[in-house]
């Protein structure tokens, strides 16, 4: 890739991955306010909106994030496989953008449940979407870390035999 | 000419020789390990989407 190019792919991967951090961290606010809230209604609101939230930030921000990874290594010399970094990151994209997926059924029923009239406050309330927010932001964290850091290693995949 | 012999023999490893995996690789690898085989169990002792609500009428 030509560098002007490189650097317009960097800017789209960067935001993507740096949006689908902060929507997750809205996430957990919004988690952690439906445990807490004393008024009923915030509850429910709470579990109403995760779902569309998260079908509107987090999975096109992590489909997005994963997406502009993979054209920023396939077009560098920093290669797909070829450095254990760009692996390792590659391997935690895919693992939380799954999980993120499957996860997506629990926030629909959860919204479901908060649609019922039927259901209590008491019967809504659940630290699920804090535990899986803050591990979401752990491992977006690291992926940062590895990013800013590069730590050194080759893979021995290295098509071409060049490191960068 | 030092430079050279270096140049050549640094070249000649990583041609002879498979690069060693980081110890940092090794942490990871472990940890996802870990974290893998904890999903597993949770999932096996029925975690998973609908589990999580209450169910409070």
């Amino acid at each position: 890739m030509r560098p002007p190019l490189r650097r317009l792919g960097l800017v789209l991967h960067v935001g993507a991955s740096v949006g689908w951090l902060g929507a997750v961290v809205a996430s957990l606010a919004l988690g952690v306010i439906g445990l807490a809230a004393a008024d009923p209604g915030v509850v429910r609101g709470v579990y109403l909106v995760l779902e569309p939230i998260g079908w509107a930030t987090l999975v096109p921000f992590s489909v997005a994030s994963l997406l502009t990874g993979l054209v920023q290594s396939l077009g560098t010399s920093w290669g797909l496989v070829r450095h254990y970094w760009v692996l390792v990151k590659l391997v935690m994209n895919l693992f939380a953008t799954g999980v993120l997926l499957l996860y997506m059924q629990t926030l629909g029923l959860l919204a479901a449940a908060a649609r019922d009239p039927g259901t209590t406050a008491a019967g809504l309330r659940t630290a699920s979407p804090v535990v899986h927010a803050a591990a979401a932001i752990a491992l977006l964290l690291v992926a940062l870390a590895l990013s800013v850091y590069k730590p050194r290693g080759v893979t021995p995949f290295r098509p071409g035999g060049g490191t960068r | 000419m030092y430079r050279k012999m270096v140049g050549s023999r640094a070249k000649g490893d990583v041609m002879s020789e498979p690069p060693r995996m980081p110890r940092w690789v090794k942490v990871f690898a472990i940890v996802g390990a870990v974290v893998l085989v904890l999903l597993a169990v949770m999932l096996l002792a029925g975690h998973g989407p609908g589990q999580h609500m209450g169910h409070g009428r």
